[in-house]
């Protein structure tokens, strides 16, 4: 079962944290997290919204370590992949990560709930504990500062070359 | 520079969170199209895939999360076994205490028996003296004959009755304790057949310390006993 939700955990603990190693420990913070908090799941919540609420919790707890060590972690280079046509020609040339961070925290996280994830508003508000209408207006103006970054000034966001592994 | 209420509309709008009048809404206005158009790119950014971690890190993090829980779970079995033996330790120390106590008291309860099992003495006299409070008075004190203390047990009797008109049941007859007991057993010569003691006094008799004790006939009639240790040294009515 944990493998089957890792993917989906690191992703979004990579997402909102904008860097690997940081994304790395917060998943792994997550998955211990979420096999100790295991027996107290009470099911009210689907299994999906409860990983994600653990690991945006565990993402904060990273954010905040790091802010704490005074080492503010730089975002990783990574460039979108897998993106066709003139979205891609737009997508190709932006630096996710550094997109993303340059999002306040609360616009982030729902943003990457919304985009990456896929949860609609009344999951998102569940997995935030906000209302519905804020998590509404949190991924408006989230999405509208990354338009800004598409659009607005590109040429501040070059594409690197991806590491080969 | 956009509008942020039209931005959330049209943010929704590409979410399908509208109702259907605002969604021809936004569909109907150019402007909020184009701006619709905007959004939905960077919707996409953020919709961008993360590449996966490798299948051996992948592992390697589940395992460390399971290895955990297990290290935590053998832990808190262990703190439940260790506190479950610390528990066994106190009720074990608690129960030693107990009987330590019990065998002190009991040992105690010996130890004053043997006393006053021992040869008759001012001390069993004294005892006998402590547990019969109700008849004992104070020291009627130092006498060089038999008269003049008999004189100063009637003195004192005449005291006491004003006080306790009601004579106290026999303290030989009826032993209040180990020490009356004792005292029963050595003074084998009370029995207490006489009457109600009605005056039990330390006192003393030409350089002995003696008891003075007056037992009250059903007759009326009073009887003077002096005491050393157990032995009788003086018996006569008063």
């Amino acid at each position: 079962m944990l493998r089957r939700h890792h993917d989906r955990i690191h992703a979004l603990c990579r997402r909102v944290t904008a860097n690997a190693a940081d994304a790395a420990d917060a998943a792994q913070e997550a998955l211990i997290a979420i096999v100790r908090s295991l027996p107290h799941y009470d099911g009210r919540a689907s299994f999906t919204t409860w990983t994600y609420r653990i690991a945006v919790n565990s993402s904060l707890d990273e954010l905040r370590r790091r802010r704490r060590r005074g080492m503010p972690g730089l975002p990783d280079e990574d460039v979108a992949a897998g993106a066709a046509g003139i979205e891609a020609a737009v997508i190709e040339r932006v630096d996710v990560d550094r997109a993303l961070s340059n999002l306040p925290l609360e616009f982030r996280t729902a943003v990457v709930l919304r985009d990456l994830c896929g949860l609609d508003y009344a999951e998102i508000a569940e997995v935030l504990g906000v209302p519905p209408g804020t998590v509404r207006s949190r991924i408006s103006r989230g999405r509208a500062a990354l338009a800004e970054h598409l659009t607005g000034n590109p040429q501040r966001l070059p594409r690197r070359q991806r590491p080969t592994s | 520079m956009t509008d942020p209420r039209l931005d959330e509309l049209v943010s929704a709008y590409l979410d399908g969170e509208l109702t259907q009048e605002e969604r021809a809404r936004v569909e109907a206005d150019t402007a909020l199209s184009a701006r619709a158009e905007e959004l939905r790119l960077a919707a996409a950014l953020a919709a961008t895939p993360v590449e996966p971690l490798s299948a051996a890190e992948r592992e390697a993090a589940l395992r460390k999360a399971l290895d955990i829980q297990q290290v935590t779970y053998i832990d808190s079995r262990r703190r439940r076994i260790a506190v479950t033996r610390w528990v066994a330790v106190a009720a074990a120390l608690v129960a030693v205490m107990a009987v330590g106590v019990s065998l002190l008291r009991l040992s105690d309860r010996r130890t004053e028996r043997a006393t006053s099992a021992g040869t008759p003495s001012e001390s069993a006299a004294a005892q006998a003296m402590t547990a019969d409070q109700l008849t004992t008075t104070a020291d009627l004190g130092s006498f060089s004959d038999d008269v003049s203390l008999a004189a100063a047990a009637r003195t004192a009797l005449s005291e006491r009755s004003a006080a306790a008109a009601a004579p106290t049941p026999n303290a030989l007859a009826a032993p209040r304790g180990d020490g009356s007991a004792a005292t029963q057993a050595q003074c084998a010569g009370l029995d207490g057949a006489y009457g109600d003691v009605v005056l039990d006094a330390p006192a003393v008799l030409r350089g002995t310390r003696v008891r003075v004790i007056v037992q009250r006939a059903r007759s009326g009639a009073q009887e003077l006993t002096v005491l050393s240790g157990c032995e009788v040294i003086l018996q006569r009515p008063l």
